[in-house]
Order: C-alpha cells, then structure tokens, then sequence
C-alpha cells in the first residue's frame, strides 16, 4: 500500500534539500513555494515533505501510533495531497496544517477499519485511543492551558523568544532561528529542549 | 542511546527531526520491542505536539499585552492634554502662560477680575 512512496524523497537527499531550505528568506520560500506546489512541481513536494514530514510523525505519535505505522501514515497522507493537487481540488495549500490534518484523517480512518477487522483482543495492540483525551484535548483544557501559558510566561525572555519564533512558524529551521536571533544553533537547541522538558513535566502531571 | 533504553537527549533529536535517517530507524526499531521507551516516545511526542499549539496563542497573548499596554499609555497621555485643555477652556489665562505676576497685580478693573477668578472662595 505504502511501498512506492519512498522514491519521493530519497534518505540521503534531504540532508541537502535542508541545507538550500535555510539560507533563503522564510517569507519568500512559503509563499514561492505554495505556488510551485500548486503548479505540481515535484521538486517542491519533496522539499515539503522533507521539511515537515516529522511533524505529522509526531502528530500521529501523539495519537498512539506506533512509529512504523505513524511513517506510514504519513506517506500515504503527502500521497493523497498529490493526488488531490493532480485532480485540481485543492484551492490552496498550507503547509504543514493540510498534510496533519490528512494524515490524522487517515489514522483515523485506519484504527476504525483495523478495530473492527481484529476485533477487541487485536485492536488493543494496535494502541487504539482508549477514552484517554487526545493531546488536543489535554492541552485545550481550561486548568491545562493556563499552566502551560504559565510556565511559558516564567521563562527568560530570550528563551521564550527562542521558542515562539521556532515553533510559530514551522518554516523556519534551527539554524534560520538561531541566526536570526544571533545565538548558536546548540543554544536554539538546548533552550527547546528544556521547554520540553518542563511542558513534559507538567503534561504528567495533568490528570 | 544506551544499551539499555532511549535516552531523553534522543528522544528530543527524534521529534525535532535533527536524526539522521539510521538513527532514526534505530530508535525506531528499539521503541517498537520497548514498553517504556514507547511510553516515553508518547510523552516527548505529546510535548512536542502541545509545544507547535502553545507557541501562537503565546505570542498572540504577549502582542495582546504590549497593545493593551501602548493603549494604557495613549491613555494617559490623553488624559493629560485633555485636562490641559479643559483647563484652558475654562479659564484661558491658566493655559496661555499668562504671566501670573501680571495677574496679580494691581491693573485696574481687570486685574480684580482675575484675581477673583483665580481665587473664588476668597470673594
């Protein structure tokens, strides 16, 4: 089902797709590239899907979805999008928020129809949400938010900028970021990560 | 990663996408045949998620904030040059720098009539 869609972006070419995507102005690459996805250019499709493959694997994740499948679903969500720009139904394309929601449609599609073909002992394994709040739900809880805006709000300055620049705009890589703001990449890195932390942190203590 | 689960540090170059593609595959592999290593994978995933919903509405709230704190300050400002000028409306000679020495003293007519102005309750 899934096999033909490696040829859509080789392993060892995203590497190089990255490194051209961060010396160019974020503005001028979206918008440039929004119309060359439009237009079907495939070069362009695959500096998307390079780009921000990770994030629907991660989207998918967090909806208990085993890694192998998560990459699965992926690829067969930037599929689908080809194939609805082909047919010309896609009005405008907005990158990565049409390619999440695609790939959350089909997961859901997918444990529904896997669900009923094993039956319950099956579908457990395939870690079916269990009545257990997604983490949209989580996270738009009122209690919920509040912290977390919280714990955003008590951090330095500087790393809160850090963090709204990069995780605002899904364009910008690491190194854009870093260089934007005049600090090092490792530092960009680091300050994330310790956001994550303390926003992990406080997730495992939200009942 | 150590030998024997996912270490954080890993677990963030995953979701970051900062993994090469055998690194990758590899984590990959070990969470599959790991029950806390899954569970950890989840809770980084989570956090990861929750971070791309949390990062526009702070920035939204931070704007929101230094708006409502410029407003405050055209405010006040407002506030200032409208009283200036009610003052002025009400009584010209306070507004126009008119010299108060001139005011007080003795000039007649006039003169009287200022100072009872500037001074109603001594009437």
């Amino acid at each position: 089902m899934f096999g033909g869609l490696g040829r859509l972006y080789p392993v060892e070419s995203v590497g190089a797709l990255q490194a051209q995507m961060i010396t160019r102005p974020t503005s001028d690459r979206v918008s440039e590239s929004a119309g060359r996805l439009m237009a079907g250019d495939r070069q362009a499709w695959n500096e998307a899907i390079a780009r921000h493959n990770q994030r629907l694997v991660v989207a998918l994740l967090a909806r208990r979805i085993r890694p192998d499948r998560a990459r699965d679903l992926a690829q067969e969500a930037w599929t689908r999008l080809m194939e609805q720009q082909r047919r010309g139904v896609l009005l405008r394309i907005e990158l990565p928020g049409l390619a999440i929601r695609q790939a959350l449609f089909l997961a859901q599609d997918f444990l529904r129809a896997e669900s009923l073909r094993q039956g319950a002992d099956e579908s457990r394994l395939l870690r079916t949400p269990s009545g257990e709040p997604s983490v949209e739900q989580r996270i738009m809880s009122r209690q919920m938010l509040h912290r977390a805006r919280a714990m955003i709000g008590s951090l330095p300055p500087r790393n809160r900028e850090i963090f709204e620049l990069c995780y605002d705009d899904p364009h910008l890589s690491h190194a854009s970021a870093a260089e934007h703001l005049g600090v090092s990449v490792q530092h960009v890195r680091q300050t994330l990560c310790e956001v994550r932390k303390r926003l992990r942190q406080l997730l495992k203590e939200t009942p | 990663m150590n030998d024997s689960h996912v270490s954080d540090e890993s677990f963030d170059a995953y979701v970051s996408d900062v993994l090469d593609a055998a690194a990758r595959a590899l984590l990959e592999a070990h969470v599959a045949a790991c029950e806390p290593c899954e569970h950890a994978l989840l809770r980084h995933a989570r956090a990861e998620q929750a971070m791309y919903e949390l990062a526009p509405s702070c920035r939204a709230a931070r704007r929101a904030t230094a708006v409502l704190r410029t407003c405050a300050i055209a405010a006040g400002l407002l506030a200032v040059l409208g009283l200036g000028w009610a003052l002025h409306s009400k009584n010209p000679s306070l507004a126009q720098g008119v010299d108060r020495a001139d005011a007080m003293r003795p000039a007649g007519d006039a003169g009287v009539a200022a100072l009872l102005d500037l001074a109603p309750d001594h009437q």
